[in-house]
């Protein structure tokens, strides 16, 4: 069981990480999809489609993926 | 909006797709195949070597698809030790898996399955009966039918629109890297695997002939073991040092499940099969001969189930329990040993291939190596003995 401190330390990490994916890096293997817990992936044509709200950061894709084109940053880094 | 209905609709069209629509189609049953890719059979992600039984058994063998016959393998410990062993008995192709498609899809198109390419399936409702909706050429089909057959892969996500959860574990998910390489100089008739915990930790990097000059090279390792190099760094390095001389046509990112198959494999109007069903050898990877074989039995107990009018889950169980009886079991115990595998250390194989170096390619079976390899395991041998002695 969880504090509440420890959630809102969670829910306020949450806030500032993303999935930040590099397309060039991209081979669209699907492997992403398969670890993802939560869903949030789905491969679309030439397209990943992240479904950021649905992330728990529990960074399973960026550790399994084959060609680190995945990778869990701050907010600020992913919208750059 | 178009309309369009058939009796069963085929999520994915790879041999486990286009194999069930080969064994459930014909003038009564109408079948229809929905591919997101542009072409059957790209891209390709897989060693693409498989089996002449499995080839006999499950499918048929087509000449122009073989890129060269093999009957040996040979096993490379981490100290370069190998060992080698006449594999006559489990013989097969490296094929070239685009061309092989694409017969399995025309022998498809022959039987009246309809293939539509480029063709995306955004998602299943299943109230009644499934509707399914798919992307195409830019527009949106609605397209109604009594039974869908989810063969969409590894990414697959139809199944979860049935409720059936497909999640993989970081330790049952194997993500490889592989590079078709030419100027090798290479038997052209034996299958390479070498095991080493600097490059393929969990797993093994492969070297599969194409012919005497080009081969398709990879490593797959497991999830729960990746570091900080990924599987194409750990491969780029393999390759410098092994084969600096060789030049690389083709490389490509893949994911194996090397997990039990899943629980459920059906639900009312639904069948899963191939990678999406997890039906992989989670000790080697392999899936082109599961893919055939579930696409084969799926195939035919959906056309029996439309025939009949019934596609309950009930009547679909009984492709589950055939699979389970016939291929899910060996299966199981595979899995049981790749988790063994697991803990082997790399002096454990640089042991067993010391013992072995000097015993004639004819001796070596696969039985003895695991035997010996897992002594201290008298549980599993008799796993090992029961799925490669065929008992």
């Amino acid at each position: 069981m969880k504090s509440s401190f420890q959630i809102l330390e969670i829910l306020k990490w949450q806030e500032k990480k993303m999935i930040k994916w590099d397309q060039n890096r991209c081979d669209l293997c699907g492997l992403c999809v398969c670890v993802c817990p939560e869903n949030v992936f789905e491969m679309f044509e030439k397209y990943l489609t992240i479904d950021q709200d649905k992330c728990i950061n529990c960074e399973k894709c960026s550790i399994i993926c084959p060609v680190t084109a995945l990778s869990i940053q701050s907010k600020e880094a992913v919208n750059d | 909006m178009i309309k369009k209905s058939y009796d069963i609709v085929i999520v994915g069209g790879g041999p486990a797709g286009l194999n069930a629509a080969i064994n459930s189609a014909d003038k009564d049953v109408k079948v229809a195949v929905f591919e997101k890719d542009r072409e059957i059979g790209i891209p390709v992600r897989c060693a693409e070597a498989t089996s002449e039984e499995a080839l006999k058994k499950y499918a048929f063998i087509d000449e122009n698809s073989i890129c060269t016959p093999y009957n040996k393998f040979e096993f490379v410990a981490p100290n370069k030790t190998s060992v080698e062993m006449d594999a006559e008995s489990m013989r097969g192709f490296v094929l070239d898996r685009k061309i092989f498609e694409q017969s399995l899809a025309r022998k498809a198109a022959q039987k009246g399955v309809e293939i539509f390419t480029r063709a995306h399936v955004l998602g299943i409702e299943n109230d009644n009966h499934p509707l399914v909706k798919v992307l195409y050429n830019g527009e949106q089909l609605q397209v109604n039918c009594q039974l869908v057959i989810a063969a969409d892969g590894i990414e697959s996500r139809s199944a979860l629109d049935f409720g059936i959860d497909t999640t993989l574990s970081l330790k049952d998910s194997e993500p490889c890297y592989q590079m078709t390489l030419v100027n090798m100089d290479i038997p052209g008739d034996t299958l390479q695997f070498l095991f080493s915990s600097e490059f393929a930790p969990g797993g093994y990097l492969w070297i599969f002939p194409k012919s005497n000059n080009m081969a398709n090279v990879g490593l797959g390792l497991n999830g729960s073991l990746k570091k900080q190099a990924s599987p194409r760094e750990l491969l780029e390095r393999f390759v410098e040092a092994n084969f600096p001389q060789a030049t690389m046509v083709n490389s490509t990112a893949g994911g194996v499940a090397s997990a039990k198959n899943l629980n459920e494999l059906v639900k009312d109007n639904f069948m899963v099969i191939g990678d999406a069903g997890r039906m992989t050898n989670g000790l080697t990877g392999g899936g082109i001969s599961t893919a055939l074989a579930s696409g084969k039995f799926a195939g035919k107990k959906a056309r029996e189930a439309i025939l009949e009018g019934d596609t309950s889950v009930k009547k679909l169980k009984e492709f589950e329990k055939y699979w389970n009886k016939n291929i899910g079991k060996d299966y199981r115990r595979f899995y049981h040993l790749k988790e063994a595998m697991f803990k082997v250390k790399d002096e454990d194989f640089n042991n067993l291939a010391a013992k072995f170096e000097n015993v004639p390619p004819e001796k070596v079976t696969v039985t003895k190596l695991f035997t010996t390899l897992l002594k201290r395991k008298p549980s599993l041998i008799l796993d090992v003995t029961k799925v490669f002695a065929g008992l």
